[in-house]
This record gives structure tokens, sequence and C-alpha cells, in this order.
């Protein structure tokens, strides 16, 4: 039995990084050149993936601004966004949509932290059963339910 | 309704929608693709525990560091580093690439646990597929018609697997580099 960082007892004799031979300086080259690039191609598409995502929220208020103010009287350019924007239908649409977007979220979110829990609590009452056969259960189910739960 | 308050509310509904499809979406999709590949590591281990593959062999490290360095790095899955990776970053000789490095490793084991070490790394580029295609529409819309007329998402990966080959170097180099960290 080999001990790991932290005394933690590792199975057999894995210890993390064992397959990692000793590398040559060329290979050390080629390896730093390849994370450098790497690095790179990460910050640029970082960079460009911020400046579409922002550019898109500043282009929802600019255009909102612009429809508003023609309303006002200030401008006539904003014909089109008045008239999109000002739609009663469209409005609420977009309203519905929001919600949907929303509640969706909510309900994948709960549903992946079960699945979670499942694969967590499974795993848990295995290992634990090693340790000691006797061990009692909360009796909730494997997704952490209870019964009566249920409204 | 006043049409200039009509106007904010569809602004403001504008900028939900903008919030949930840009962050909320996004970020629930590194959760389950970190997950789900949690869930592969964890099958991985439970097939060396139970004797079928060893802890020691290095295709399992590299296997497994593999999965840590996708989970890691799930926040960079995307179509535009995809292509980013494919045009700037250089592939490393064929020894060094993670597939030359897997095919070395297995070559001394039984076909039976080559082919478990093959369908590991099938599974885990299928959840990096789906990835890149639930973070681009642009990806989403041919692949949700290539799955439609009965195309396996697995044939899929095997169709793109040399493409694929250029983010796992990305993710060996990402996984790896934890190990010599001090």
């Amino acid at each position: 039995m080999v001990r790991g960082r932290n005394g933690r007892t590792l199975i057999g004799n894995h210890r993390r990084g064992d397959h990692l031979s000793k590398k040559t300086k060329a290979e050390l080259e080629v390896e730093n050149r390849f994370l450098r690039n790497a690095r790179f191609s990460y910050g640029l598409t970082a960079f460009f993936g911020t400046a579409v995502r922002w550019g898109c929220a500043l282009a929802i208020v600019r255009y909102g601004y612009l429809s508003i103010e023609a309303l006002a009287g200030q401008q006539t350019m904003a014909n089109v966004g008045i008239n999109v924007l000002g739609e009663m239908k469209v409005n609420q649409a977009l309203a519905w949509v929001l919600a949907v977007c929303g509640g969706g979220y909510g309900a994948q979110q709960r549903k992946l932290r079960k699945d979670t829990v499942e694969r967590l609590s499974e795993r848990c009452r295995s290992l634990e059963s090693k340790l000691d056969p006797k061990r009692t259960s909360s009796e909730l189910s494997p997704r952490g339910d209870h019964p009566e739960d249920v409204p | 309704m006043n049409e200039s308050l009509i106007v904010a509310s569809s602004t403001i509904s504008l900028l939900g929608i903008w919030y949930a499809m840009t962050t909320l979406l996004r970020e629930y999709r590194v959760e389950k693709f970190r997950q789900e590949a949690f869930a592969l590591r964890d099958a991985l281990f439970d097939e060396a525990a139970s004797g079928r593959i060893s802890f020691d062999h290095p295709a399992y490290g590299l296997t497994r560091n593999l999965m840590n360095g996708f989970i890691r790095s799930a926040h960079r899955i995307s179509l535009l580093h995809f292509v980013a990776t494919e045009v700037f970053v250089q592939a490393p000789p064929t020894e060094q690439s993670f597939s030359g490095r897997l095919d070395q490793a297995i070559s001394t084991l039984s076909s039976d646990q080559k082919k478990l070490y093959d369908d590991y790394h099938t599974k885990m580029s299928v959840l990096v597929v789906k990835q890149l295609m639930w973070g681009s529409p642009l990806l989403l819309v041919p692949a949700a018609i290539l799955l439609i007329i009965g195309f396996h998402l697995e044939n899929l990966v095997q169709a793109l697997k040399r493409q694929v080959a250029g983010i796992d170097n990305v993710a060996i180099a990402c996984g790896e580099a934890a190990l010599v960290r001090p």
C-alpha cells in the first residue's frame, strides 16, 4: 500500500503522474510551444466570445433606448424599433419566452442536482457499507426524495 | 399601456433572454458536462478497482488525465475555441500526441482491455462533441438534422475523430499540467 500526498492511502501502487516518463529537452520544448499556442488560442477565443456576448447586450440596450427616445419626439430614427418592441404581442411573446427560459433553467438545474445526488449517494453507500456493514439508512430514495415530499 | 413602457418592458425581457442564453444556459451546460465526465471517470475507476484494468498501467493514467483535463477546461469548450485550436495550435509529433501515446500504451494490453479504453475514449469524445453542439447554434442545427435522420452520435464522433484529437491534446496537456504543479 502506498501513501500519496496528504498521507492518503492509494490503491495498488498508483500515484498521480506515474505514467509520465522523464522527458528530453527537445520534447519539453515541443510541449512548451504547444502549451503557449494553446494558451494564445484560448485567449483569442475568450476575447472574441466576450466581445460578441457584450456586443449583443449593448445592441439591445441601445436599440431600446433609441426607441424610447424616438417616442419622446427627440428622434425619428428608431421607428422600426418602436414598431417591433412597442408591439403588445411582441412584448407578451418576449415575456413568455423569458418565463419559459427561467422555468426550464430551474427544472433542469433541479434534475442535474438530483442526478448528482443519485450518483454520489450510491457510491457513498457502497463504500461506507464496506467499512460498516451495519450502517443504517435515512430511507430516502437514491435521488434524495421521501414519498411524503410529493405535494 | 403607454408605448414607452411597452418598449422598456420588451427591452428588459430581451436582456433577460440574452442573460439566460449567454450565461445561465452556458453555466448549466458546463455543470452538466462536468457531472457526466465525473460519472465516466468514476466508472473507469470502478473498472480498475474490479481488476479488469490496472491502476498502474500508463493507459489508465493517460485516460484519467484526459478526463481531468476536460473536466478542468470544460468552460473553454466552444466552436470558436475548437476552430482556434485547429488554426493556431500545431499538433505535437505523433509520439507526443494523446492518440499516439495511448496507442503505444495499450499495445501491450489484451484485446478486451484495448476495447475498454477505446470505449471510454469514445464516450469522452461524445460528451465533448455534445458540449460543442450545445455551445454553438451553428453546430446544433446540422447536428440535430443528422441525429434526426438516424445518424448516431458515436458515428459522428468516429467521423470527427481526427478533428477531436486536437482538443484531446489540449485537454491532456491541461490534465498533466496539474501533476507537475508544486
